[in-house]
């Protein structure tokens, strides 16, 4: 952790926008309620499904910005405007050019190329103005955020599946530690779309009711959509990302190592980054996908990581907003930062009747907790996998 | 940030299976798919065309280099990652059932190419995706130098991009393009060393015929330079409507 004070950056200020609700303070009422919001997908699904939707219409974007107009870049655009006196202050305290920008996403705005596809294959062109270098593109993406921040540090997109924007946090520590920046501006985004859709059901993974992940009753996935960011200091007040530990599986494309190797590498090297202890993690927010597989593959690497000593608390959230993909890393932390914030920890929805295989401490409902060390993990295709570790404020 | 020794380089496009055929610029009609002998016979008849140049370009930048494959940080960049499959894929799924191929979905995202390689190389290492646009080469070079400068020995940049497919293709008879760089804090057996990475007054990198509009193009000049052995400042982006200043390197040769 070369760089890097020994308690970590400070995350100055984040926001999300999920199937919970548009703003933070929805999402974060309806997490502590333990009021799950999976419903049918708006747009059709290839099977009995529930998906994490954002019903709410949201603003289009500015005039100068509409080429770039998708769902994720209304769910980009709503996420910002709620940190907007934050990023001012981090331009004003570092400069434009020392605040960098790191966004994960899966498939960007997908489900604008799948539109535009629809449309040239019945009339035989695309729509009016499509440009898919701005419609469709992770580039537009990065542009999108350039623009509505106006911030002239490095700016760069990762897409690593379900591990996207959890790596996205990964390497904006790193930007840090290297003194490349001084802030970055970190988070994630996706939206729903035919391909993942279909293509989760190809694997067999789409669950038909909502998820139960941890649940000996757990039969897959749910798909979720949103956005979440999180602003990173030097200095500062706030919770602290603390460590982060990548890893690769060098398994199988699809399939995590049954015996969670990769995993297990993952939290290990954050914790090592970190400078904690195992038995100091008081939370886990787990990858919790609620396939059969990942629950019980995850659950072996938690205990092998952090050792018969520890007895964490441990949730999957997916239960309450599906898995938002490229964006669940970013979404989950900022679930962290606020039991990390505030003191309590969300119930892992769905997971009654508890799968007595799992062999962790996973509530069903709140607690109220003194979180001081928390742990999120996300695990991806191509065996991709990234911890993070967070602490309490100072 | 520490000064960063170039210590491989790979390429990949139909015609040219080196960096020095590329340089030599004689295409071989034989040269017509990579040979990805990275790959095991298995994880080649799965692997996509992307992900088979990709995974040959970053085989040719390691091979001669005798350090532990499987600790080696990847960057990978790519615009369009897995383009062709997913045209393949919304093909499918205006078609019959409209039911997808598990392998297609599972070969369409962007960090293909890493998942395959890291199987085959047994690489537990961090491995990541940058995507984007103009900034995509200079970003991944960021990323492979903060490794560097944060506790990695080596690093390898990997740009891929293939051209767009009907119906959004841009340019007739494009080709796709395949880069590596194997960047290293030690000099030995380095070839060129790049140091201060900046933003500057130079001229950005002029798209080749061949290759249409493809944003890695943005490393191929420094990929010539070093084998032509031309030093000096070098852009690392391609022509764009975005103005002001560009992003550089400064190009400096070792082991002449």
């Amino acid at each position: 952790m070369s760089g890097r004070a020994r308690r970590g950056y400070p995350v100055t200020a984040w926001s999300t926008v999920n199937s919970l609700g548009t703003s933070t303070e929805q999402v974060v009422a309806a997490l502590r309620a333990g009021r799950a919001a999976l419903t049918a997908p708006p747009m059709g699904a290839p099977m009995q499904t529930v998906c994490g939707v954002v019903d709410d219409e949201l603003p289009a974007l500015p005039r100068e910005l509409e080429r770039f107009d998708s769902r994720n870049s209304r769910f980009v655009q709503r996420a910002l405007a709620e940190i907007e006196t934050a990023l001012d202050g981090a331009r004003e305290r570092w400069g434009p050019k020392r605040v960098g920008i790191c966004v994960g996403s899966s498939t960007a705005a997908m489900d604008k190329i799948e539109d535009a596809y629809g449309i040239h294959a019945e009339t035989g062109s695309l729509p009016s103005g499509f440009d898919v270098f701005l419609s469709g593109s992770f580039d537009g993406l990065v542009q999108i955020l350039c623009a509505l921040t106006g911030l002239k540090g490095p700016a760069a997109a990762i897409s690593n599946a379900c591990a996207s924007s959890g790596k996205a946090f990964a390497s904006a520590q790193r930007w840090l530690d290297a003194g490349v920046v001084d802030a970055v501006l970190v988070g994630g985004a996706d939206s729903l779309c035919q391909i993942t859709l279909r293509g989760f059901r190809s694997l067999g993974l789409l669950s038909g009711e909502p998820t139960r992940p941890f649940s000996s009753q757990r039969r897959g996935i749910n798909i979720g959509e949103g956005s979440a960011f999180a602003l990173l200091e030097r200095e500062g007040e706030g919770p602290r990302l603390l460590g982060a530990g990548e890893s690769g599986d060098a398994h199988h494309m699809t399939t995590p190592d049954p015996e969670g190797r990769g995993a297990r590498r993952s939290m290990e090297a954050a914790i090592s980054d970190a400078g904690v202890s195992a038995v100091e993690i008081d939370y886990v927010n787990a990858h919790g996908t609620g396939t059969a597989f990942n629950d019980a593959m995850e659950a072996r690497a938690i205990r092998a990581a952090l050792g018969a000593e520890a007895d964490p608390i441990v949730v999957s959230t997916k239960g309450y907003v599906g898995h938002t993909l490229g964006a669940a890393g970013a979404i989950e932390a900022v679930f962290v930062l606020e039991s990390l914030q505030n003191g309590w920890i969300p119930g892992s929805v769905g997971a009654d009747p508890l799968d007595p295989e799992i062999g962790l401490n996973v509530p069903t409902v709140a607690v109220d907790a003194d979180v001081r060390v928390a742990l999120s993990n996300s695990f991806a295709f191509g065996g991709s996998n990234v911890s993070l570790v967070f602490g309490a404020p100072a | 940030m520490k000064p960063i020794y170039v210590r491989g380089l790979g390429l990949w496009t139909p015609g040219f299976a080196s960096p020095e055929a590329w340089c030599r610029g004689e295409p071989d009609a034989a040269a017509d798919a990579p040979e990805v002998a990275l790959l095991s016979g298995a994880l080649r008849r799965r692997a996509t065309g992307m992900t088979r140049m990709a995974v040959e370009v970053l085989h040719q930048a390691i091979r001669e280099l005798s350090f532990d494959a499987s600790a080696i940080p990847i960057v990978w960049a790519t615009a369009h990652g897995e383009h062709s499959t997913a045209i393949k894929i919304l093909g499918m799924m205006r078609s019959g059932e409209g039911k997808l191929s598990p392998t297609h979905f599972h070969n369409s995202v962007h960090n293909t190419a890493s998942g395959y390689a890291s199987i085959a190389l047994r690489n537990c290492s961090p491995s990541t995706t940058i995507t984007g646009g103009v900034e995509l080469v200079a970003s991944s070079f960021l990323e492979a130098a903060c490794h560097l400068e944060t506790g990695a020995e080596d690093a390898v940049v990997v740009l891929a991009d293939e051209p767009l497919q009907p119906p959004f293709d841009c340019s007739d008879a494009a080709a796709p393009l395949a880069l590596a760089f194997c960047l290293s804090t030690r000099s030995e057996g380095a070839s060129a060393v790049l140091t201060d990475f900046r933003r500057d007054a130079v001229a950005p990198v002029k798209h080749c015929d061949r290759f249409g509009p493809l944003y890695v193009e943005g490393g191929r000049p420094l990929l010539e330079r070093i084998v032509r052995r031309r030093p000096g400042t070098v852009a690392l982006e391609v022509v764009s409507d975005r103005s002001g200043p560009v992003h550089c390197v400064d190009l400096e040769l070792v082991g002449d």
